[in-house]
Parts: C-alpha cells; structure tokens; sequence
C-alpha cells in the first residue's frame, strides 16, 4: 500500500500552496507520521506567515465536535487556519462532521493536521468533507525543508519570467510599498532572503 | 483560479453566472415541468457526492421563482437541524416555520396560534403539567379523551388490523393540522407553495429519512405543498428502494459519462472554460481535467484547481497535460486511502472486468465515497474512478 500514500510534501511548498489559496474556505489534509506535532504545527505556521499568510491554529484534542466545528466556523475567509489534535475522533463523530458541514461553508482556508488512520478515516466516514479535500492531501516531510541552490534558481527564474521583472525592481518596489500583495511577490522576497520586507503585520 | 474552490456554496456559481446546463433535459427543468402541471407533487433527487444536486435545487428555486402564482423555498436542514438527530416532524415544522414566516402580518388567529404552536414545537417550550408516571406513557400513544390531567394508567390494546402504511403518529397529526391552517391562509397570495429539502443526501442510515418519508412527507403532501428532497444514494439500491417509490416522482443525477457520451464531455469543458479562461489552462489540460474527474462536477473543479496549483509551483505560465496527471495522482491517493483488501479486491473486479453489482453496505460505500461511479444513460454503468485506475493497477 505504500506505493499509494499521499504524496510527500515540504513545510515551505504546503506554506506556498496554503496561502496562494487564501480566501475561500479552501480545505488541505496533511498527514504527518512519526513526528512530533507541536514543532510541526509551529513550522508550518512560521512558513505560512513568512509567505504572507494570516495564520492561527488550534488544537481539537478532548473538544466535543460542535466546539471544532465553532472554532472552524469562526475563521474569517482570508485566513488560514491549522486544526490539529483530531485523532481521537471516531468513525461516528467523522460521520457527525460529514453532516453537519453546512455549517463550515465560507469559512478561511483549513488546514487538518492528522494520522494516516485519521486521513483514511475521513475519506470513510466523512465522504462529502472529502470531496471538499479532493487532492489537496500530502504526507508532510518535515525533513525537506529548504530548496536546493538550483531549485531555489529555478523558482526565481520562474518568478522573473512570470512577472517580466528583474529581482532589482522587486526589490525597489517592496522598500517604495508599491509591490503588489500576490503571493508569488512574498515567495520572491523570502527567495532573495529578503523577508524583512514583506508587509510588516505580517512578516 | 479563485473561481474553482470546491467548497464553495453552489449558490455563489449561479450568481456568479458560472452555471452550464447539462446536454438534454437536466433535473432541474424536468423537475420544474412537473411542478407546472401538479404543483403538489412529490420529488426525490438521489446522486453522488459533487454531482451537482444542491445546484439543481437551486435551479428550481430560480426557474420556480419566475413562474406566477408559486411560492418556493429552499431550506437547508443541515443548517437549522442537527442531521445527526433527525426524527420525525423535522421538516414539517421547518415547513411550519418557513410559511408561518411568510404570514407574519396576518391578524387571523388561528394563524397565530398556529405560528405560535410551530415556534414551539421548533425551540420548545415550558408548560406546567399534572405529575405523572412517565414511565408508562408511549409518544405514539394519542391520550384518551377523557384525560384530565390526573393520575392514570394508560393501556394500550392493540388490533388485529396492521394498516399497510403505517398511521400518522398523533404529534404528527397536530402538526400535520397546524399547517394546513396556514396554508389556507396563505392561499390567497401563494395558490401553489413548493419546499426544497436540502442536505439530506448525507444521510448513511436509511431509517431517519423513512421515518420522514412516512410521516412528514404525507403530512406535507396533504396539506397540497409540493415537496422536491435530495435522499440518500441508499434508495437507489436493495432495502432503501421501496421509500423512493413513497415519491410521485425520482431522478438520479448521476455523473457525466465522459468515456461514451460526446455531449456530456462537452458540457464539461464547457463548465471549465466558464471558470478558466485559455491562456491560464490549455485545452489539452482541460480535456485531461474532464477525463479525470469521471463526471463528477466537483472532482472537476478541484482537479482544474488542484493542476493551477501544480503549474504555479512550478513556475509555469500555463496549465499544462502534465500538471492535471500529477494533479490526478494526488486525487487518487486520496480516494485509495482507508479501504480494506476486501473493497480494493472489489476496486480491482470493478477495474478488469467492469464487474460491480451494489448490494451489500460496503459496495455502497464505495459509490458514496465515488471510488466506483454510476452512469446512468438509460442503462446503468460503473466504473471505478479514472484517478485510481492506475493506482489499482499498481497494487496487481
């Protein structure tokens, strides 16, 4: 079966992917093995904000489900929120969620940090959460941190091509405030290492 | 790409003027048709996750709302019920409280008692009672005529006759009462008033919504209001059967079968196209995206999605075949996790041969959760999905 698990995914590459979905109730799955969560959660928290991203996160453990689903409920569109701590649910209480998920519509961009039995209990029991989730569901390697030189090259080389500007002129524009909030913008400057510049509230 | 969250509530689609009418006659007009002509009758809508039965029902509500003389509304019960705790009398007092709503200013008063009574029934209420022995009084039990309040026992002789549908219960029957005194008095305004029942496709367990179906659903019916439900996949197949037959009318919406039918992968790129314009998504990409999602209009979305995710982190200016593929390998992962040896030996039949044949819960389940997909063009079809094809094909 390990020929089928979801794909291996870095913290920096699920930041990047999380935040350029910012704003509509966008749901992501990602399952972390054998790995200490809290470390985790604060790792993809510090990546999500260095690419612009307005993050909080919460931990479900010992939360009856209408309290997760108040929590979930009350994230503002815009926002990305890391639920963590689902393992203890059930099959019933997945299935629970599953029906009640009217209630989650319109809510930020979610993040489930789970097992791999909790990532197959949700595509179980809760079917039409799952379907929110489509393919947005990675194994988190927490390892795969950094971009190699030539990955980090090619992504820059990417950005200039994409936006006809020179690493200079992004440079200029980011100090004069007249960069554009796209992600793409905010992943240029932490490439350049120059994250000092992405909007202050919250870099 | 912000037009393509498959989270998003169908409603925003329509407004947003991204809706795509399927080839043929699709539920929604054939559903409406109906309404025209017996404005009272029954409808039940069953179909996948994602197939795109919420949009119908709200497509109902808007080609209903153009026509003279009928008042529609559309009530989401997951939105004010706990699914989880269903039982009957549910959308009866949702369907009390949504007229009682449009009555508001009415003076008449038994409307008002009536208004009075489903706000009640709806949120509950205190009343001071004789003290009695609980434990011998049954709900379904009407109390005798001559109760007084004061301590008796309540036996219950049963008949002999078992009437083959069974009666309303007696708290239905007060509702049941309750609601033609609005209905009557909504007459006037609205001569045909027309319910879409929401969200109660996510049932698993047949029971709740028969116990709706045969209480609720009559009750409904008899004060002349037409009902259109979404329902379980489980009426389609085996015991849940014989409840889709409660209703003058069903429709399955099925997915699209894009392998055999040239229209309907059409209307699918059709559905792509509206959201992503060309230069973002080529046209191969999109034919790959149609293929892969089965038919299944949220699948759809979120791999066209997902494929824009693939392209932005590479770096590429365009979606490409390559992006939907890798795109499409996640999808699959994602369906291929928690099944057991017994349901991936099933997957694999289904895949070889074209063998499926839904009869216990687990091969439902499998529909449910659309590892294997149902084409219905007049005869059925299954397939298992095109994103876990190749997945199974490791696994041999």
């Amino acid at each position: 079966m390990t020929d089928t698990l979801p794909p291996a995914i870095a913290p920096s590459s699920v930041a990047l992917r999380t935040v350029s979905r910012a704003g509509t109730g966008d749901w992501l799955l990602l399952v972390v093995t054998g790995a200490q969560l809290d470390p985790v959660i604060d790792q993809l928290a510090e990546n999500m904000r260095a690419f612009g991203g307005q993050v909080s996160t919460t931990d479900a453990s010992g939360r009856s489900i209408q309290e997760v689903i108040d929590s979930i409920a009350a994230s503002a569109p815009g926002t990305v929120l890391l639920v963590h701590g689902l393992d203890g649910l059930t099959d019933e209480e997945w299935h629970h969620i599953d029906l009640l998920r009217s209630r989650l519509i319109g809510a930020g961009t979610i993040v489930l940090v789970v097992s791999l039995v909790t990532a197959g209990r949700i595509s179980r029991s809760a079917p039409n959460l799952s379907s929110w989730i489509g393919g947005a569901m990675w194994t988190l390697d927490p390892g795969a941190d950094s971009l190699s030189d030539a990955e980090r090259n090619e992504r820059l080389k990417a950005l200039r091509r994409w936006s006809k500007l020179t690493d200079e002129e992004v440079v200029r524009r980011a100090e004069a405030g007249s960069l554009p909030d796209d992600p793409e913008y905010t992943e240029w400057l932490v490439l350049l290492d120059r994250a000092d510049l992405v909007a202050p509230e919250i870099g | 790409m912000s037009r393509l969250s498959a989270a998003s509530h169908p409603q925003v689609a329509i407004r947003e003027d991204l809706y795509v009418k399927p080839p043929g006659r699709s539920v929604a007009d054939r559903i409406v048709s109906r309404l025209e002509l017996e404005p009272a009758s029954s409808h039940l809508v069953v179909g996948g996750v994602g197939s795109g039965k919420t949009t119908q029902l709200l497509m109902i509500r808007k080609l209903l709302r153009a026509t003279e003389d009928v008042r529609v509304s559309f009530v989401d019960v997951s939105e004010r019920h706990d699914l989880s705790k269903l039982q009957a009398g549910v959308l009866l007092v949702l369907a009390g409280l949504t007229l009682g709503a449009l009555l508001k200013a009415s003076n008449d008063k038994a409307v008002k008692r009536a208004r009075e009574r489903f706000t009640n029934w709806a949120h509950g209420w205190f009343e001071e009672v004789e003290d009695f022995d609980v434990e011998d009084f049954n709900i379904d039990d009407e109390p005798p005529d001559d109760w007084e309040g004061e301590r008796r026992r309540v036996v219950r002789h049963s008949g002999v006759l078992v009437p083959p549908a069974p009666p309303l219960r007696w708290d239905i029957k007060e509702k049941s009462e309750q609601l033609d005194v609005l209905r009557q008095a909504a007459t006037g305004n609205y001569p045909h008033i027309v319910f879409l029942f929401d969200s109660l496709d996510r049932l698993t367990q047949v029971s709740p919504f028969a116990e709706l179906i045969e209480q609720d659903l009559r009750a409904i019916r008899a004060a002349g209001i037409g009902v259109v439900t979404v329902g379980p996949l489980q009426t389609m197949y085996t015991t849940g059967r014989p409840l889709a037959e409660r209703f003058d009318h069903f429709y399955h919406q099925s997915a699209v079968d894009v392998e055999k039918s040239q229209p309907g992968h059409r209307f699918l790129v059709q559905v792509v196209r509206r959201r992503v314009e060309e230069d973002l998504l080529s046209d191969a990409g999109v034919r790959r995206t149609v293929e892969l999602s089965g038919g299944v209009l949220r699948d759809l979305i979120s791999l066209a999605r997902a494929a824009g995710e693939e392209a932005y982190t590479e770096g590429a200016s365009q979606v490409r075949k390559r992006h939907v593929d890798k795109a499409g390998d996640a999808f699959g992962r994602t369906l291929m996790l928690g099944l057991d040896k017994e349901e991936l030996s099933v997957l694999q039949r289904a895949r070889t041969g074209g063998q499926f044949v839904p009869t216990s819960d687990k091969d439902l389940a499998l529909l449910v959760t659309r590892r294997v997909l149902e084409y219905a063009n007049g005869r059925s079809r299954y397939v298992v999905h095109p994103t876990i094809r190749s997945l199974l094909k490791q696994l041999e």
